[in-house]
């Protein structure tokens, strides 16, 4: 058997991390052995939890039963490997470990005594073939729900995936006592409502892995895997065709170095959050071992080690396996694609999708247009990993020669256009995109205000400036009245139609609600998790909703001109149940004795007439 | 397992006169079911439900065997004023500031162009605004609030959404004469339901609706200053009859109105929503109902596509699904004939008398049949086999031409049923029912299976794999197909709002109004 290099071996190493059919492979359980296989140290990362987790057990007092959930991938058992090492002095016993459960002693300096931690509760109850749990198993739950409720016993450290959490529920025999119910209709509680502590449990805690925000994991990743030491390989064997000239690693590795990568990762991961979707450390590491090792031309999608890349790399084709393709996983069939999650996500992004006359006429004119070239050639003309497809600049000249016309050639010249857009996307500087406006070529055309002037004062506990709050105002005006009200009011109409309250015309005032008096407008954290909530107070009431991406997203485009219902039944659907609610929760009634007739003049002010109903 | 609505002393006939060439869907269904389109099937409801709540009788007990009457708004003067008024703008157009003038010519105009109707006096409204222009605007803005208004040509089956009781009235004829087309009973069998139902639930019903139909609101003031002073009323009217004391689709419609309107959905926008779940919940008795008759107590099961790009195993049942479920009522048809005629005795024992002729066998049957069935034309059969043979396909073509239809366009108007994007029906529930479902049962944060198992137990709703390896024979259940179709509920309910989703394919769904 031939011996590898340190180079092969590395990426060997790291392709077990990368989006491989047998899925598994990345769990925590299965990456220690091939590790010790390769003589490479896995790749760790501190959880940012870490910390809260190790102070609910490292005293020597208030031990607790901490439920450490999050999605799948999120490092629980890592996490719990880590405590059992710190809380016992050793390293988690393998014996245990493949059976998922393990009972140690406690260190002294932590209080000494007996701790229980279940690595993964889906693996540790799979032991018969009854869909209840057995006997021992519901023993030893007792004995946790016991120390949950404050009656004595050992703490335990449980993890558990959301939907794990519900399945073991259902798992219990009918005969559990009712101590063990409770503590998990207690638990599910906290689950359901996000809520960290109990209140009917002194000893009970919740921690959620997937409580961080996805851009801080990615920043963890991206440090954690671009700072191992092991690419010292890429110096080292330059001369060897997997490190060479042509090879899409090296282009891949210095280019996702580049802070403008990096940021625009870092972008995407706080898009995904407010999006809803949480991406777990393993999805960001895949994704990051993807973008690296993506080739469309290997087995598995990805570069393997040997002499298939030293015959795919002997000339250069890095093209095909561009970071800004491997990022959207434009490496794989799109059947294949859509099988992982996060593909999926990145995919309705639509990045690179959405045409726009700005760019485009950059790409197939900037060239030789004298008006177009300085910014052309800032935007696109570099390009020193050759990560352009070579066949684009002949489709363009073909386009402005006027012989792209065949259906066939049509469809190639778009994907060479969208591949392009994707291109600029991902590798213009942070300065660049912002004065390109790179965010129109995807959905969100407006997620780069949305991070900068909500998100990040948000995040810092400030105002959002008066010019952004009179953007969302225009927005929820036209939204909820149906009129195209001037952009520039300072407050909020709630109108209702004849018929319902969501008519789509709704031009009879309920409420105006502006920043003084007794009502009260304003974009703060929410409590729980700190997101942006937008806030509509009037007297005593208030009413607040959560400002996602696809929201803003949503009035920014209404604000700007676009008709409500143009951009998806859904969104408005969601805008109108807003507003019913609003009017429910701040109990605005329309007056008996009058209406509020609402009309505009030719510059969209609002008149407002009086009807006398006496 | 519930009892069988069958059962002896459930069902009551009915005594008060039998407006049908056969009564025989009438008697399994009631009187009746036809089809209706979900606007008025709305305005039909709620007319009969303010109409009880005038007399002070809103939800109270009701039996089969009772004719339950109520009177219903004409409301001619702002029919004529809202529907034939065609020169309103142009008069308000051409004496643009004479207001006097404006008035005059109007008054002349509408004079005019209501006699063809009835002959009123239209001079209390000059009256009751400072402008001719004021009043124009009144108008122009109550014609806004016309429910479905491209429904229908006739101007005298134009309704007004149940924005207040002054906005309600009954269609007719251009004469002003009752017009049964458009109301044709199923609303009123969905009071007669909810009147039937526990009585926990209707006192609860009668607390909770009348914030929806009660007087004296900003819009009931704006519709009355276009009417007279002193409202008219038709007579009472009666005739709707609903066969069973107690049935199971009762207590359920209830259920579900209660918690929609305790969400608290601001002004009258609760009928919005409620207006899905008494269609979906009258098309679900249509079918348990012929289920009963046919030795089955339990919901038809309803396999449900949530809609999808492509046709699979879930699409193809669906469909097969709706046809067997609503086909169902041909033997329901069956069932009831023979147990008419085993009810009669007497009867049963001549037609087994191998003595006596078939000339006194087929009088006798004919006799009873004639009575019983209320029959407008008496088959032609020459033997006891070919009359009830006739008889029989009689009564399954009026079945055909009102219970099947009236299924059809009930299914269709809930947003249950669907051809989109085939050329055949199926259940396919539309967003706007799979919302009012979940915020008819979504109180708490719930776990989406969860939900899923409340569909199921009480529509018999067919979504996952799990529910229709129970409900469906084995050979139809392709596990993985219904398994993308849980999928695509969770990620519909998602999309909608409603749906929170986990890791681990766990979701939780939410009552967006709690």
């Amino acid at each position: 058997m031939p011996s590898h290099t340190n180079g092969e071996k590395w990426i060997k190493f790291l392709r077990a991390y990368g989006p491989l059919p047998e899925g598994n492979s990345q769990e925590a359980e299965n990456i220690a052995s091939f590790s010790a296989k390769l003589g490479i140290e896995r790749l760790s990362f501190t959880h940012p939890m870490e910390e809260t987790i190790k102070k609910l057990f490292a005293n020597k007092e208030s031990k607790k039963v901490a439920i450490v959930l999050g999605t799948a991938g999120d490092g629980k058992t890592t996490v719990c490997l880590n405590l059992v090492e710190t809380m016992s002095g050793q390293p988690a016993d393998p014996a245990c470990t493949s059976q998922s459960i393990e009972t140690f002693q406690i260190l002294p300096e932590y209080g000494g005594g007996e701790m229980t931690v279940i690595y993964d509760v889906t693996a540790w109850r799979h032991k018969s073939d009854d869909s209840t749990l057995m006997q021992d198993q519901v023993h030893l739950l007792e004995k946790a729900a016991q120390y949950a409720a404050g009656k004595g016993g050992t703490p335990f450290m449980i993890a558990v995936n959301d939907g794990q959490l519900h399945e073991t529920v259902r798992a219990l025999p009918a005969d559990c006592s009712s101590d063990l119910r409770a503590f998990f209709d207690e638990l599910l509680q906290m689950h359901s409502s996000n809520r960290p502590n109990s209140t009917s449990h002194p000893n009970l805690e919740v921690v959620n892995l997937s409580s961080v925000p996805s851009h801080k994991l990615m920043e963890m990743c991206l440090g954690g895997i671009l700072s191992r030491p092991e690419w010292a390989c890429i110096e080292d064997e330059k001369d060897t065709a997997l490190f060479g000239p042509n090879s899409s690693i090296v282009a891949n590795y210095h280019l996702l170095k580049t802070e403008a990568v990096r940021d625009r990762l870092i972008s995407l991961a706080r898009v995904a959050d407010a999006s809803g979707y949480h991406l777990p450390t393993r999805s960001i590491i895949m994704l990051l071992v993807n973008v690296l090792l993506g080739h469309p031309d290997f087995p598995n999608q990805l570069v393997k080690p040997g002499v298939e890349a030293e015959r795919r790399f002997n000339k250069d084709g890095r093209y095909k396996a561009a970071l800004h393709k491997n990022l959207f996983g434009m490496n794989f069939k799109p059947a294949e694609r859509k099988k992982r999650v996060l593909f999926e996500f990145l995919g309705n992004l639509r990045v690179g999708e959405e045409t726009t006359n700005d760019i485009d006429q950059l790409i197939i004119f900037g060239k030789e247009h004298p008006d177009f070239q300085q910014a052309h050639d800032d935007l696109l003309g570099k390009d020193p990993f050759d990560q352009r497809n070579p066949e684009l600049p002949e489709y363009l000249s073909k386009y402005l020669k006027g012989e792209v016309s065949e259906d066939t050639e049509i469809e190639k010249f778009r994907e060479l256009l969208s591949d392009e857009r994707k291109r600029i996307f991902v590798h213009a500087s942070p300065e660049q995109f912002e004065l390109y406006n790179l965010w129109v070529t995807c959905i969100f055309h407006h997620a780069g205000h949305f991070i900068s002037k909500i998100l990040a004062p948000v995040e810092n506990r400030d105002e959002i400036k008066e010019e952004d709050q009179l953007k969302l105002i225009a927005g929820l005006n036209r939204v909820w009245t149906g009129l195209l009200v001037r952009d520039d009011l300072e407050c909020i109409h709630i109108s209702t139609g004849l018929d319902t309250t969501t008519s789509p015309i709704s031009d009879l005032l309920i409420k105006k609600i502006d920043s003084y008096s007794d009502s009260h407008i304003q974009v703060r954290a929410r409590n729980i998790d700190s997101k942006p909530e937008f806030v509509l107070r009037c007297g005593n009431e208030e009413f607040a909703f959560e400002l996602t991406m696809l929201r803003f997203e949503f009035l920014m485009r209404v604000a700007k001109g676009a008709m409500p219902m143009s951009f998806s039944s859904e969104i408005y659907s969601n805008f109108q149940a807003l507003k019913q609610k609003a009017i429910h929760t701040l109990r605005l009634k329309p007056n008996p004795k009058f209406m509020l007739l609402m009309d505009l003049d030719h510059v969209g002010s609002i008149q407002e007439t009086r009807i006398s109903l006496r | 397992m519930s009892a069988f609505i069958t059962r002896d002393g459930n069902i009551e006939p009915w005594g008060f006169g039998r407006d049908s060439d056969i009564w025989v869907p009438e008697a399994i269904w009631g009187h009746r079911l036809k089809e209706q389109p979900l606007h008025a099937l709305l305005g039909e409801f709620v007319n009969m439900a303010e109409g009880m709540f005038r007399k002070n009788e809103l939800f109270n007990k009701t039996e089969p065997k009772q004719d339950v009457k109520y009177a219903a708004r004409k409301a001619k003067e702002l029919r004529i004023l809202l529907f034939q008024n065609p020169t309103l703008e142009q008069v308000a157009d051409k004496y643009e500031g004479a207001s006097e003038d404006a008035w005059k010519q109007w008054l002349k105009n509408i004079q005019q162009s209501a006699k063809a109707s009835n002959p009123h006096d239209f001079s209390y409204l000059k009256s009751k605004f400072t402008t001719f222009q004021e009043f124009v605007t009144r108008v122009k803005l109550v014609r806004r609030s016309v429910m479905q208004p491209g429904n229908t040509k006739k101007w005298s089956h134009q309704l007004l959404y149940p924005m207040a009781p002054s906005a309600l009235y009954v269609p007719t004829d251009d004469k002003f004469g009752r017009d049964r087309t458009l109301f044709a009973r199923p609303g009123e069998l969905a009071y007669l339901m909810l009147s039937r139902s526990d009585e926990s639930l209707r006192n609860e019903l009668a607390q909770l609706l009348p914030a929806n139909i009660s007087p004296d609101t900003q819009k009931d003031n704006l519709i009355l200053s276009l009417m007279p002073d002193s409202q008219q009323f038709d007579e009472e009217l009666g005739g709707t009859y609903l066969p069973y004391r107690s049935h199971p689709s009762y207590d359920r419609l209830a259920h579900d109105l209660i918690n929609i309107l305790k969400l608290g959905f601001p002004e009258n926008d609760v009928f919005e929503v409620m207006k899905y779940l008494i269609a979906f919940n009258v098309y679900l008795y249509a079918l348990e109902t012929s289920n009963h008759w046919c030795g089955t107590a339990r919901a038809a099961p309803i396999v449900c596509e949530i809609m999808n790009t492509k046709s699979d195993v879930v699409r193809k049942y669906s469909g097969v699904c709706k046809r067997e479920n609503e086909e169902r009522s041909l033997d329901a048809v069956d069932i009831f004939l023979d147990r008419l005629i085993q009810s009669n005795k007497e009867l049963t024992d001549l037609l087994e008398n191998e003595k006596e002729t078939e000339e006194v066998k087929l009088s006798m049957l004919r006799e009873f049949l004639n009575s019983e069935l209320s029959l407008k034309e008496l088959p032609p059969g020459k033997t006891v086999g070919e009359f009830r043979k006739e008889v029989t396909s009689k009564a399954k073509a009026a079945c055909r031409n009102n219970v099947i239809k009236a299924q059809a366009s009930l299914g269709k108007a809930a947003g249950l049923c669907t051809k989109l994007g085939t050329n055949r029906i199926r259940y396919a529930p539309s967003d706007a029912l799979l919302r009012a479902l979940v915020l008819a049962n979504v109180s708490d944060r719930m776990e989406e299976s969860k939900l899923l198992n409340i569909l199921y137990d009480r529509y018999h709703i067919i979504v996952t794999a799990d529910h229709a390896s129970r409900s469906l024979p084995a050979d139809v259940v392709e596990a993985s197909h219904f398994q993308k179709n849980h999928e695509r509920f969770a990620k519909r309910l998602t999309a909608l709002g409603l749906a929170t989703r986990l890791s681990d394919a766990c979701a939780y769904v939410e009552n967006p109004y709690r």
